[in-house]
């Protein structure tokens, strides 16, 4: 699917979607682990004193269609504008799932309703960034830092790295934020106690078992005078040798008849689960979906885009399902750097949008709704021929940053904005 | 000049190419030349800091310098590369990729599980002979072991600090040939050897 996919994106897009490999390319080089596995625990949130969630930041790269997602079904104009792209209503019968007499989950996204069902589920439309960019790169690494509307040049450092930054560690502070890619997205990028972890449950220090304590030993002493950010890279990978390498992945039921799907992204929310649940003082995890990239073929009922959709959505659910009274806190946050056009292309795809659907989901979040200022799709309504942006999703970072991770002030993680509230979180 | 080199020239070294510039009415082959020519090229290593080797150099400079030999289960460069974070040809357009200590200075991890899967023949079909460390460690003792090897592997860029507590770890058990690899996986996993 991910080469269909790539082939059918645009060549920037299937330049930087190969970097996807370097999320799985750390397994290869491990081994099996000396370090001892610790057992299950469900206690985050419930010592110590802090209450605060874990932030959970799904990336879906490649320019995800919010529109093919939850859809607009109501909106006069939509059925006309999308064409053979359009996804009908639920009174067609294909399984969409109403949400509110104007959007439905499209079939392929139909099991979001479980949480969303809940109240535990938001969706957040017509949303996107300030800028509105057609390239991927630049869009991505500008949502990621956060970078101000007017700045020629985007920001080296992440919203989360500046939230890590102002607040103090939940734990020992080695290991803060995990990244499941083989290098550390803008988001962490300078991030403290920040690692990336392409597949957490093959984490594990190389070598013979026998000298694996000395061998570590002299890496922490030579790695321990160093600058940043070699310096705190170490004492983060060695910590989290004993911390992630130390969680029982492979004996790890879900909870509430919770089924991952397998794959990447399954297995990474999967991963994060366990994590939790295992009692790591995380703050922050970063897990992507890439290949949105759908310039040919998108498929959006029954072809790529709609395997990918599914992918996503029953991650999601299980996520929420595996979660459910668990104690555990936190609030998941999926997004794209920006949606697709409202019409087609020649080759049954959409090419690069502006504003589109982003999904938050957590005990925290006032879902059960879409939350929108719809601008309507009528020719007169678009930007430049797409959805218009709405909402500025630093508001409503800015407000997940403050009123569920614990954020003091969420203005100096935003630069540039000064944000509303907007009534995402309860 | 930066982008040519990689690295911040000294104000010296830019008003020779300004003056180049002036000299010539702006040629560029000349530009170019005066730029790249050995005194401004020793102008700007005289204040330029070490900088932080890529996953690709890093990679492909531990299997030259340790003589590695493929066989027919090698899985391709491209593979080795993924490993250590950093696959050819995969970075957007127009920049390419960063050489910036910030953009690669966060997996380390990456880069020691490399060392010593490649040293203990953990990365299918890629071997690094007995005979090829021999070679490399000479004729020194066990007591310069760790010297030695870091001047082979690095050219004296490795810290006396780091090499005398790679050469602790040898000392602190019997010699052999997996002492050896050890020794060469800790160098190359050292932070002297991540710059160049």
């Amino acid at each position: 699917m991910t080469r269909r996919s790539e082939r059918a994106a645009c060549s920037e897009y299937a330049n930087l979607s190969r970097r996807g490999f370097l999320r799985t390319a750390a397994a290869g080089a491990a081994v099996s682990s000396a370090m001892p596995r610790i057992a299950f625990s469900a206690n985050r949130g419930s010592g110590g004193g802090v209450q605060r969630d874990v932030l959970v930041n799904v990336f879906l790269r490649g320019g995800m269609d919010g529109l093919s997602a939850v859809v607009p079904y109501g909106d006069p104009d939509y059925a006309s504008s999308r064409g053979p792209l359009a996804i009908p209503g639920p009174s067609s019968g294909n399984g969409s799932v109403d949400l509110d007499g104007t959007f439905c989950l499209s079939p392929s996204a139909a099991p979001l309703h479980t949480p969303y069902a809940d109240g535990k589920l938001l969706v957040v439309h017509a949303a996107g960034a300030p800028v509105h960019t057609l390239s991927h790169f630049d869009g991505m690494r500008r949502w990621e830092t956060a970078t101000p509307a007017g700045s020629a040049l985007p920001l080296s450092e992440g919203w989360v790295s500046r939230h890590l930054d102002t607040i103090q560690p939940l734990g020992s502070g080695t290991v803060r934020a995990l990244s499941l890619s083989a290098l550390l997205p803008w988001t962490l990028t300078g991030a403290p106690g920040s690692i990336p972890i392409a597949v957490p449950p093959t984490f594990s220090f190389p070598g013979e078992a026998a000298t694996a304590t000395d061998r570590r030993q002299v890496l922490a002493d030579m790695y321990g005078p160093q600058p940043a950010p070699l310096g705190p890279a170490a004492v983060s990978a060695l910590d989290a040798l004993d911390q992630v390498g130390g969680v029982q992945f492979f004996g790890y039921t879900p909870s509430n008849g919770a089924v991952y799907p397998g794959g990447p992204f399954g297995g990474g929310l999967r991963a994060v689960a366990t994590m939790l649940k295992a009692g790591l003082d995380l703050e922050c995890c970063v897990v992507d979906i890439d290949g949105w990239d759908h310039h040919v073929q998108m498929g959006p009922l029954s072809g790529t885009y709609a395997g990918m959709l599914d992918t996503f959505a029953r991650s999601l659910e299980a996520f929420y399902l595996d979660l459910r009274n668990s104690g555990i806190r936190y609030t998941l946050v999926a997004h794209s750097e920006f949606g697709r056009r409202i019409a087609p292309n020649l080759s049954d795809g959409c090419d690069h949008g502006f504003g589109n659907a982003m999904f938050l989901m957590g005990d925290g979040i006032a879902g059960g709704r879409v939350m929108t200022q719809w601008p309507g799709l009528a020719p007169s309504s678009l930007n430049e021929g797409d959805l218009d942006v709405t909402i500025d999703y630093r508001d409503v970072l800015a407000e997940v940053a403050e009123r569920r991770l614990g954020s003091p002030d969420a203005g100096p993680l935003f630069p540039g904005h000064t944000a509303t509230h907007l009534g995402v979180t309860v | 000049m930066g982008w040519l080199s990689g690295i911040e020239p000294p104000q010296a070294a830019v008003d020779r190419v300004i003056a180049v510039w002036q000299a010539t009415n702006g040629d560029l082959r000349e530009i170019v030349r005066e730029a790249l020519s050995d005194e401004v090229l020793r102008l700007c290593a005289a204040t330029t800091r070490l900088k932080l080797k890529r996953p690709f150099h890093f990679g492909i400079g531990l299997l030259r310098q340790l003589s590695a030999v493929t066989s027919d289960d090698f899985l391709g460069a491209a593979r080795i590369f993924e490993l250590v974070g950093q696959r050819p040809y995969v970075w957007g357009t127009p920049d390419g990729y960063p050489d910036t200590l910030l953009a690669w200075g966060s997996d380390v991890n990456g880069r020691w599980a490399y060392a010593t899967n490649l040293l203990n023949g953990g990365l299918p079909g890629l071997t690094i002979s007995t005979s090829a460390l021999t070679a490399l460690r000479g004729s020194a003792p066990n007591p310069s072991l760790a010297q030695r090897l870091a001047a082979e592997m690095a050219g004296g860029l490795i810290p006396e600090a780091e090499v005398a507590r790679v050469q602790q770890y040898i000392g602190a058990r019997p010699f052999t040939d997996q002492v050896l690899r050890d020794a060469a996986a800790l160098l190359a996993a050292s932070p002297g050897y991540q710059f160049y």
